[in-house]
C-alpha cells in the first residue's frame, strides 16, 4: 500500500480549517495553552500555508509531510527512526529510536517537519490522531472536497481516480523526491 | 623544591582543574535542560560543536609531519610537544561531543546510531568514524608514553597513518554531514569538504600553538621552533582558506538560491562582520602575522596570529552553518523561508561551560599525565 494525497488548488477556498483542524485534533496539548509552532511561527500543527500574491490572484499552497518515495529525511536519520512504512507507504517517525539530532528537520526542503516546543522531537503528518484513527482530518473536515487520499497502488482508488482525469503537478519535483503528494492545477 | 612540596601543588592544581571542569558540565547539564526551540534548526552549539571538532584535527597533522614524514626538527622539537599536542587533540575532541551531546534531545539514547546504523546517514558515519578516532588517538596516547622504553616505533607509524586516513574520513564526512543537504542550497556540494580539511589545518595548529606556548615560553630555542614550525603551517592553512573563500563567493553569485544566503554575508547583515573578522583580522593580518612569526621566528607574532585565526575561524563556521538556513527556498519559485536567528542564554551557558572545560582538561592532562619530556609513566601505568 502507498497512501497518497491530493489536493484540489480549483477548489480550495483557502479558509484554513485543514490547518485548524490537523492542530487542533494531533497537538491539542499545543492548542490549549496557545502555545505556537516556533519553527513556524503558526500553529502547532502540521500544515503550514505558503502564498505568493502576485498580481492579480494569490497563489496557495498548504505544505506538509510529501511522503516522498525518496525522503531526504529518512537518508539524514542516523537511527533509522525516520522511516518508511511499509504497510503504508507514510514516512514515518519512531520517536523510540529518535535521538532528536534534527537532521530530518535541515533535510527537508519541503520545510514539513519542525520541532515540538516542548518535546523537542520532529513533528509531521501524519500526526497521531490521524495514524491511530487511521483518518486524515484535513480531508475530513475540508468543506470543499478539496482533499482526497488514497492507495496508489489501488487502480480504484480516488487518489488514481483524480490523478488520471486532471493535470497534476508536485511540489520541487526536481529535486528528486518522488513525492506521492499531488496538486490538481486543471 | 622538595618531591612532598612537588606532590601537594601537584594534587592542589588537579583539584582546582577538576572544580573547573565540574562548573563547566555544570553550565552544559543546566543549559541542556533550559534549551528551547528554535526557527533556526542547527544554531550556535552546533556551530560550536563543529568549531571544536575542526581544531581536534590538528594532532593528526603533527603526528603525520613528525611519524610519517620523519621531520622532527633541527634539535627534536617536535617530539617534545607531540604528546601534549596528542592530548591536546584529546581535550579539544571531547569538548567537541560535550556540545553535540547538549545540542541533541535524546543523548542518552545515542548508542542507537550504532544499534540501529543508517548507512546513509552522515551523522550515523560521524559517530561511527569518532568511535575509530577516539580509540586511535587514546591508543598512541598510550603509544607514545610507553615508547621512552623503545620498540614501538612501527606501532606508532602505523597507527598515525591510521590515524591520518581516519581523520581524513572523520573531516571530510563532517562537512558533507552540511554539503549532502540539497534543502539547504549554501551548503549543498562538495566544496565544503575541502574547506573543512583546510579549516583542520589552520585552526588545529593554531590551538596546538597557543596551547603548546606556556610549556614552551622558558624555552627561548622551542619557541622559535613552534614560530617558524606552526607560522608555516598556518601561512599555507590561511592561503588556501583564502583561496576557497574567493571561489566559494564568486561560484555563489552564478547560483541565484546559493547567492540569496551567500550576499547576506557578503553584502547584507553579516557583511561588516565577515569583511573585518573573516577576511581582514582572520585572513590578511594573520597571513602577515604568520608569515612575519616564520620568517622572523618571532613568537608574539605567533600568538597573535593564531588568536586570530581561532576567533576568526569560529566566526566562519558561525556565518557558514547559522546563515545559510536564515533563508531557505520555498515550494513557491521565487519566495524563500525565513528564518530569524537568534542565540539564548542557555546556549551561551553551555559554550561557555565548553570553553572553561577546554583548556581546564588540557592542562588537567598534562598534570597528571606524564606527556613532557622525561617524564616517565610509574606505577599506575600512564599517571605520573
Amino acid at each position: 500500500m502507498r497512501i497518497a494525497f491530493v489536493w484540489d488548488s480549483r477548489r480550495c477556498i483557502g479558509c484554513m480549517a485543514c490547518v485548524i483542524a490537523c492542530a487542533s485534533a494531533n497537538h491539542p496539548e499545543l492548542m490549549r495553552e496557545a502555545k505556537p509552532n516556533p519553527q513556524w511561527n503558526w500553529l502547532g500543527g502540521n500544515i503550514r500555508v505558503v502564498t505568493r500574491e502576485t498580481g492579480g490572484r494569490p497563489v496557495l499552497r498548504l505544505v506538509s509531510c510529501q511522503h516522498c518515495e525518496n525522503p531526504p529525511c529518512v537518508h539524514a536519520c542516523p537511527t533509522g527512526a525516520s522511516y518508511i512504512d511499509k504497510r503504508t507507504g507514510f514516512v514515518s517517525i519512531d520517536y523510540n529510536k529518535c535521538v532528536g539530532c534534527k537532521a530530518c528537520v535541515v533535510a527537508c526542503p519541503y520545510g514539513a517537519r519542525w520541532l515540538h516546543p516542548v518535546n523537542m522531537l520532529p513533528g509531521k503528518c501524519p500526526g497521531d490522531f490521524c495514524y491511530e484513527n487511521k483518518i486524515a482530518v484535513c480531508a475530513e473536515v475540508c468543506p470543499a472536497g478539496a482533499r482526497i487520499t488514497g492507495d496508489l497502488d489501488d487502480p480504484n482508488s480516488p487518489v488514481n481516480e483524480a490523478l488520471r482525469k486532471h493535470k497534476t503537478e508536485r511540489m520541487l519535483e526536481h529535486l528528486g523526491t518522488e513525492p506521492k503528494w499531488f496538486i490538481i492545477t486543471g | 623544591m622538595g618531591e612532598a612540596a612537588r606532590a601537594s601543588k601537584r594534587l592542589a592544581a588537579l583539584l582546582v582543574l577538576l572544580v573547573l571542569i565540574i562548573i563547566g558540565l555544570a553550565m552544559i547539564v543546566y543549559g541542556f535542560t533550559r534549551k528551547e526551540v528554535h526557527a533556526v534548526s542547527w544554531g550556535l552549539l552546533v556551530a560550536a560543536y563543529v568549531y571544536f571538532a575542526l581544531i581536534s584535527g590538528g594532532a593528526i597533522i603533527l603526528e603525520g609531519v613528525h611519524t610519517i614524514l620523519g621531520y622532527k626538527g633541527p634539535k627534536s622539537e617536535l617530539g617534545r610537544i607531540y604528546k601534549l599536542a596528542l592530548w591536546f587533540s584529546i581535550a579539544s575532541v571531547v569538548c567537541a561531543w560535550l556540545l553535540i551531546a547538549a545540542e541533541v534531545t535524546k543523548p542518552w539514547i545515542f548508542w542507537k546510531i550504532f544499534t540501529e546504523f543508517n548507512v546513509t546517514s552522515r551523522i550515523a558515519w560521524m559517530v561511527l568514524l569518532y568511535a575509530i578516532y577516539a580509540v586511535i588517538l587514546v591508543i598512541q596516547l598510550i603509544v607514545i608514553i610507553r615508547i621512552a622504553s623503545g620498540g614501538l616505533e612501527k606501532v606508532e607509524l602505523a597507527l598515525a597513518v591510521l590515524g591520518v586516513i581516519v581523520a581524513v574520513a572523520l573531516y571530510s564526512n563532517l562537512a558533507q554531514v552540511f554539503g549532502t543537504i540539497a534543502a539547504v542550497p549554501g551548503w549543498y556540494g562538495p566544496h565544503l569538504a575541502a574547506y573543512f580539511i583546510v579549516s583542520v589545518i589552520l585552526l588545529g595548529a593554531s590551538g596546538q600553538a597557543l596551547f603548546s606556548m606556556p610549556y614552551a615560553w622558558r624555552d627561548e630555542e622551542l619557541k622559535r621552533f613552534l614560530a617558524r614550525f606552526y607560522g608555516q603551517v598556518i601561512v599555507l592553512g590561511v592561503l588556501i582558506l583564502a583561496f576557497l573563500t574567493i571561489w566559494n563567493v564568486i561560484t555563489a553569485w552564478y547560483m541565484p538560491g546559493v547567492w540569496i544566503t551567500y550576499s547576506e554575508i557578503v553584502t547584507g547583515a553579516y557583511s561588516t562582520i565577515f569583511w573585518v573578522v573573516v577576511v581582514l583580522l582572520g585572513i590578511v593580518a594573520v597571513l602577515i602575522l604568520a608569515l612575519y612569526a616564520t620568517l622572523m621566528k618571532n613568537v608574539i607574532a605567533l600568538i597573535l596570529a593564531a588568536v586570530l585565526a581561532l576567533i576568526s575561524g569560529f566566526v566562519n563556521v558561525y556565518l557558514l552553518i547559522i546563515v545559510h538556513q536564515t533563508k531557505l527556498p520555498e515550494v513557491l519559485g521565487g519566495l524563500f523561508r525565513v528564518a530569524p536567528h537568534h542565540i539564548s542564554t542557555p546556549e551561551i551557558l553551555i559554550v561557555l561551560g565548553a570553553i572553561i572545560i577546554w583548556p581546564s582538561l588540557y592542562v588537567f592532562g598534562q598534570t597528571l599525565l606524564p606527556l613532557l619530556p622525561g617524564e616517565k609513566p610509574k606505577r599506575l601505568f600512564i599517571f605520573k
